[in-house]
C-alpha cells in the first residue's frame, strides 16, 4: 500500500510539472503495489517474504490482459498530464480528452486485470 | 477518500514536495481499503479468472450505471477548472462527483459498492 501511495503521490506531483515519464512510472508503481497487496492477502504466510509469490501474482497474465494493462497505464498517465496542463488554460476539448483518457484507461486496465468494467 | 484525493491534488497543484503529498496518497489508499472491507468483507479482491463481464441487469440500472460513469468523466473537467480557479470547494465537488460516479458505476456493474 505504501508503494501505491508513493506511485500516486509521484504522479500527482509530476503531472503538474509535465513529466509524463515520472507520472507513468508512478502508475506502474501503483499497479506493482496493488499486486503486492494482493499477494500479501492471497498467498500463505510462509510465502510472504518469498519474491516468487509476488512474481507468481503477475503470472498467468495472458498477452491481451498485459496489453490492456500497459495501454491503461499510458492512457491514465497521459490523461493526467493533459489535465494538469489544461488547468493553466482550460479548454472544453482538452478537459474532455483528459477525463475520457483517464476513465477509459482505467476501464481498459480493469477489464484486463479483473475481467470487469469497474 | 474524497478528502484525501482533494488534498493530494490541491497540495500537488501548489508544487508541494513528496513529503507533503505522500501522507495524502497513503490516506487515500488506506481509506479505499477500509471502505472496500466495509463494503465487501475483503480488503482487496483476488484477480479474477472468470472471463464473463458483469453487466447491469435492467434498463434502469444501465441508465444509472452510464450516468455514474459519466459522472466520473465529468469530474475531471470540474477538477481542472477548480485548480485553474484555485477553488478548494470546486475541487471537493469534483472528487465527490468522481467517487460518487465510481461507486454508482461499480454497483451497477457488479452489485458491490467497491
Amino acid at each position: 500500500m505504501s508503494i501505491q501511495a508513493l506511485g500516486v503521490s509521484l504522479a500527482a506531483i509530476h503531472m503538474f510539472r509535465g513529466n509524463t515519464s515520472v507520472v507513468t512510472a508512478g502508475f506502474v508503481l501503483f499497479v506493482v503495489g496493488y499486486y503486492v497487496v494482493q499477494a500479501g492477502f492471497f498467498t500463505s504466510y510462509s510465502d510472504l517474504p518469498d519474491v516468487r509469490s509476488i512474481v507468481s501474482a503477475f503470472g498467468g497474465r495472458d498477452a491481451i490482459a498485459t496489453a490492456l494493462l500497459i495501454s491503461s497505464i499510458l492512457l491514465i498517465a497521459n490523461g493526467f498530464v493533459v489535465g494538469a496542463r489544461a488547468s493553466e488554460s482550460p479548454m472544453i476539448k482538452t478537459m474532455i480528452l483528459s477525463g475520457t483518457s483517464i476513465v477509459g484507461g482505467y476501464i481498459l486496465g480493469h477489464i484486463g486485470i479483473q475481467k470487469e468494467i469497474l | 477518500m474524497i478528502i484525501s484525493i482533494t488534498q493530494l491534488v490541491w497540495v500537488a497543484s501548489r508544487g508541494a514536495s513528496l513529503v507533503w503529498t505522500y501522507p495524502w496518497g497513503l490516506l487515500m489508499w488506506i481509506s479505499y481499503y477500509v471502505g472496500h472491507f466495509v463494503a465487501t468483507g475483503k480488503v482487496i479482491d483476488k484477480s479474477s479468472r472468470d472471463t464473463s463481464i458483469s453487466m447491469p441487469g435492467s434498463p434502469v440500472t444501465l441508465l444509472v450505471t452510464i450516468t455514474s460513469v459519466g459522472g466520473m468523466l465529468v469530474a475531471f473537467p470540474i477538477a481542472i477548472v477548480a485548480v485553474h480557479r484555485d477553488s478548494y470547494l470546486l475541487l471537493l465537488i469534483a472528487e465527490t462527483c468522481f467517487m460518487g460516479g465510481y461507486v454508482g458505476g461499480h454497483y451497477g456493474f457488479t452489485r458491490r459498492l467497491l
